[in-house]
């Protein structure tokens, strides 16, 4: 990296976006216009609004008790509500139910009928908002007052604004009668008592007291701040980096100024970090401007007597280090958005086609953005490794002034950050690399020279875009499936049911797609003869692996707990698994099934297809993604990418499945066993095999890191590169072939031990 | 063996070309180079091949294994039809593009391995390469001087006295969108020259420019020439390649057909001028097309 030329392209894009009048326009004008605006026009809207007074209707106001009292001279009575809003209400007072009562009727559906009737002819005719009918006496008494029958019964239509609003009204009022009502009957019932003691008078109010809240005001200003700020950071970061993004870089494509860039000295990389910074800088003015701006006049405006319960919520403006960790939250969120921006943008032919791209990211965005305002969340280990979602609950947590916890997750959370953005920026310099998206103009999408093109090219493998649309019907018919199908009854329908939709849902889409795209089916999918060491090397290697995927997947489930819900479906599905008839029915359904419909599809068709377009390792992390997503619970499908890392790189040097296979049967094979130990366990084993701390088993620690060592042993050996020749006939150059075949494993795998090597 | 002086910087003092800054070559650029290279030579390309994917899938090469010399001190032409491969050749000698097999060599230094390097040899003038619209005339040549590591107070002076030589100082604050097709292609051209490349390549440099505007341009590259430059110069404007080039490729669907100065190519081929030269070759490789398939068919 040449931080000269980093620094000249940084200037240049704030330079050439500064002389932008959209930008500008965007970034500093529409912040400082648009929200005092907006402002203005909400107070107009909501004074006009309030304005408009409730019309309610009480029918039976006979059966109202003469204290506490409701209504007096046609009003509500003074302390029930605030004195301004009495003026919003108009009451229509009618003495006596009955009539209502016996027209309504004693059944339910009735009822509503009639109440609906009624209700829409009063606000048709009458301008009446909502009906109050008092249905019964009202006596402070102890058997009228706790039967647990209605004091009153309204009717109101929630689809109509004003109705709604009068009810909300009523029931403010209805509340604070109810706890007068309750207090007098509670004073009523002392005076009554036969002690005569002082003590009543003594323990004072007789006021019910229902909870007691602790918390200071400025407290419940922070964390209605905690939860609202960083969100907004968010959102404001995402949408002021995206469009800087696109002029700098799908712009830039289309007024050829790219490639005059690309054929100067500066390094690919160089351009993507110069660029970065400059989207990196307008994001955090957009944030920030729109913010300050945002703020000042919603502070304004709920200081109006209009908003008293938003007012009442965030307690003022926020507080200064609140502010501060804002600011200060604007870098991270910036750079991530930043380089996803850019990443999309590069990605993109035009302008027109980068604008597309923002749906999809704030598709994926938006989620993440929303889990931090769930009330149950919060920071800890799970949520700080989810980009977007921990770095808010970071901050959140330092607004509230949690630093304790804060610094316990800042370390993971930032590490997310830094390396999504240099996954991203890495993105972006492949962009760049990339003749035809440099230099070629937007495809048209021709479904018929598409499907004439499918069949003509029936003889090579599959392509990326053949191994997306698979994983897609993968997705979609697990999905589909999983809502359509009932859970089983028993272990027969268990077993017909999980093989049948592996079948239909995973393996069918791979198969049918083999069949039409290629003449040579089963050499599309890698169904193709193999090596011994390679089928040994798979086996002895689930084997050896089999500790390290226990312990990792029970980080997993600590890290992210199954919920309630799940974990009841889970222990129905177990029981209907120990109705297994045996050993052999319950792997055959377990592992070989799901082993063999999985390979064919995964490391068969889809692997394939994007090894054609890519590096293998690329493709093997690819292919390990969709595997973990067509799993559908998050946990399963976070251990199941790292198998199907494991899986990928076997399929790579094997190139057949069937290793694959092998593979994939043990390890599943061995979880079952060891989930049922108790069952099928083997007498004398526990010097190898021992109870966890989740109530599971599992493999001793000490034969545990043996078999860790033996696995990169296996690693080695079965699966290293391929031997020269002339090392396997010459027995002295075998014995020193091994130390070499070592060396040659770790520098495929290491490149770069191999140019330090040579630099040494 | 020790590193020799592959890139020499010249300022100016009004009168004359001065070295700027002299920067040797490291020697491992010597050892990787793919390709012998001859000092004569500035630039050397050995069946260089650029295929792409069509829309059926299939590869079609837009560079076909071609094969061709530059030296220093002398115009190459570079002449074909729309399609032929000549913007595909000279973006993978601007290391805009990768080649997919052969080589080429810029100054010693091959486009694969140090591109970064060739482009500090090339000064790189093309229809597709535009200039920033926000920019002024000055800051556009001032980044791309910056970009090539020249110090800013040389720089500024470079500056002053490449626009005092193009006709620019009018203009050097005018902003780029502000500019006609003349004033912008001058404004490419000072972006190539700033930093005294020892190559310099013009691809279809003079698309869109009148009369007068051209001219100017052929006056440059014979004074680059006469500098001392390597010049690449494409265009399938026959005339302007007769003018100006002291040798001459001439390609057709990605392959170099025909080789030669004017006069050799117009004594070999019976033809009073390169245009004559050209449609005789392009009907001979139709009818050897012709032949071709009319074989397959029997």
């Amino acid at each position: 990296m040449n931080w000269l030329n980093i620094r000249l392209i940084f200037c240049r894009e704030i330079l050439d976006q500064l002389r932008d009048r959209r930008t500008l326009f965007t970034v500093f004008v529409m912040p400082l216009m648009l929200y005092p605006i907006l402002g203005v026009v909400m107070l107009q809207m909501a004074n006009f609004f309030q304005e408009h007074p409730s019309t309610i209707r009480i029918i039976g106001t006979d059966n109202l008790p003469e204290s506490p009292a409701l209504v007096g001279d046609g009003t509500i009575v003074e302390g029930l509500v605030h004195v301004d809003a009495i003026r919003l209400l108009k009451l229509e007072l009618e003495p006596s139910c009955d009539g209502f009562l016996a027209a309504m009727g004693t059944d339910t559906e009735s009822q509503v009928d009639y109440a609906r009737t009624r209700l829409a002819e009063e606000i048709r005719e009458q301008g009446i908002d909502l009906l109050v009918i008092v249905p019964r006496l009202i006596e402070l008494n102890e058997t009228v007052l706790f039967d647990g029958s209605p004091e009153f019964l309204l009717v109101y239509d929630s689809s109509n604004d004003r109705s709604r609003i009068a009810a909300q009204r009523w029931q403010i009022i209805q509340s604070e009668w109810h706890q007068r009502l309750l207090g007098e009957f509670f004073r009523s019932a002392s005076e009554a008592d036969s002690d005569g003691d002082d003590d009543r008078e003594e323990s004072g109010s007789t006021a019910m007291v229902s909870a007691i809240d602790v918390a200071r005001p400025s407290a419940v200003g922070t964390a209605s701040w905690a939860r609202i700020l960083p969100l907004l950071i968010m959102v404001w970061c995402l949408t002021g980096a995206f469009y800087p993004a696109i002029d700098t870089c799908a712009g830039e494509k289309e007024r050829g100024t790219l490639e005059t860039l690309l054929s100067s000295p500066a390094s690919r990389t160089d351009i993507a970090i110069g660029k970065l910074g400059s989207v990196m800088v307008f994001s955090i003015a957009t944030a920030l401007l729109n913010l300050a701006s945002m703020g000042t006049t919603a502070i304004l405006l709920f200081s109006q007597s209009g908003f008293p319960v938003v007012a009442g919520l965030f307690q003022g403006p926020p507080p200064p280090l609140a502010i501060a960790l804002v600011v200060l939250a604007t870098i991270p969120a910036s750079a991530l958005f930043g380089a996803l921006s850019l990443a999309a943008a590069a990605f993109a032919r035009s302008s027109k086609e980068g604008q597309y791209y923002l749906i999809p990211l704030i598709m994926v965005s938006m989620p993440l953005m929303v889990v931090p305002m769930l009330p149950a969340i919060r920071l800890d280990m799970g949520t700080s490794l989810i980009p977007v979602t921990g770095l808010m609950l970071l901050f959140r947590s330092m607004i509230e002034g949690n630093w304790g916890q804060a610094l316990a997750f800042a370390g993971p959370v930032l590490i997310v950050c830094v390396a999504c953005s240099t996954i991203a920026i890495r993105w972006v310099v492949y962009q760049f690399n990339r003749e035809e998206i440099l230099f070629c103009p937007s495809e048209r999408f021709a479904i018929g020279s598409i499907i004439r093109q499918m069949f003509r090219m029936r003889d090579v493998g599959p392509s990326v875009g053949h191994a997306l649309l698979c994983t897609v019907m993968i997705l979609i018919l697990r999905f589909v499936c999983g809502v359509l199908v009932s859970p089983p009854g028993d272990w027969d329908q268990f077993a017909i049911q999980t093989i049948v939709l592996l079948m239909v849902t995973i393996c069918v889409p791979a198969l049918l797609m083999a069949v039409i795209l290629s003449n040579k089916p089963l050499q599309m999918l890698k169904l193709s003869r193999f090596r011994l060491r390679h089928a040994i090397g798979a086996v002895l290697l689930a084997c050896c692996l089999n500790p390290i995927f226990m312990w990792f997947s029970g980080m997993v489930m600590r890290l992210y707990p199954v919920d309630e819900n799940l974990a009841q479906i889970a222990t129905g599905l177990s029981g209907i698994i120990d109705g297994a008839p045996s050993l052999l029915a319950l792997l055959a359904v377990l592992a070989f099934a799901p082993a063999l419909f999985e390979e064919i599809a995964f490391r068969g068709f889809i692997l394939s297809g994007l090894r054609a377009m890519t590096r293998p390792v690329v493709a093997v992390v690819l292919a390990s993604l969709a595997f973990g997503a067509a799993h559908g619970v998050i946990q399963q499908s976070i251990i199941a990418f790292f198998v199907g890392a494991v899986l990928g790189f076997i399929a790579i040097r094997s190139n057949s499945i069937f290793p694959c296979i092998l593979f994939h049967a043990t390890h599943n094979g061995l979880a079952v066993i060891f989930s049922r130990w108790e069952k099928f366990g083997l007498a004398g084993t526990e010097w190898l095999v021992e109870s966890k701390l989740d109530g599971g088993w599992g493999i001793a620690t000490a034969p545990a890191v043996g078999l860790t060592l033996m696995a990169a042993l296996i690693l080695v050996i079965c699966f290293g590169p391929p031997r020269p020749v002339a090392e396997s006939r010459d027995g002295v150059a075998g014995r020193q072939g091994m130390a070499t075949r070592i060396a040659q494993t770790l520098v495929a795998w290491f490149p770069g031990l191999q140019s330090a090597n040579r630099s040494a | 063996m020790a590193p020799r002086t592959a890139f020499v910087s010249y300022g100016s003092n009004g009168a004359s070309w001065q070295p700027l800054r002299q920067t040797p070559v490291p020697a491992k650029c010597l050892q990787n180079t793919q390709a012998p290279t001859k000092h004569d030579f500035m630039i050397h390309v050995r069946r260089l091949t650029k295929t792409y994917q069509d829309g059926d899938n299939r590869p079609r090469p837009a560079v076909d294994g071609i094969s061709f010399d530059a030296m220093p001190g002398k115009v190459f032409g570079l002449l074909g039809p729309n399609g032929a491969g000549k913007t595909t050749t000279l973006r993978i000698l601007g290391t805009v593009l990768k080649p997919t097999s052969g080589t080429a060599v810029v100054n010693g230094f091959d486009v694969v391995g140090y591109p970064e390097h060739v482009r500090r040899q090339i000064g790189f003038v093309s229809v597709n390469t535009a200039i920033y619209d926000r920019m002024t005339a000055w800051e556009m040549v001032y980044l791309f001087g910056r970009l090539n590591q020249i110090d800013d107070a040389v720089l500024r002076t470079q500056i002053d006295w490449l626009f005092g030589r193009l006709q620019m100082t009018d203009m050097r604050d005018t902003l780029c969108s502000r500019m006609s097709t003349g004033m912008k292609q001058k404004v490419s051209i000072a972006r190539a020259l700033i930093h005294d490349p020892p190559v310099l390549v013009f691809d279809e440099a003079t698309s869109g420019l009148d009369v007068l505007a051209a001219r100017e341009l052929y006056r440059t590259v014979e004074d680059m020439k006469n500098r001392g430059k390597c010049v690449v110069y494409s265009s399938h404007i026959m005339s302007e390649v007769e003018r100006l080039c002291d040798s001459i490729a001439i390609m057709l669907e990605g392959r170099i057909v025909a080789t030669g100065t004017c006069e050799e190519l117009r004594d070999q081929w019976h033809q009073k001028n390169l245009e004559d030269v050209f449609y005789s070759i392009v009907d001979q490789a139709g009818q050897q097309q012709l032949a071709g398939h009319g074989a397959e068919s029997t």
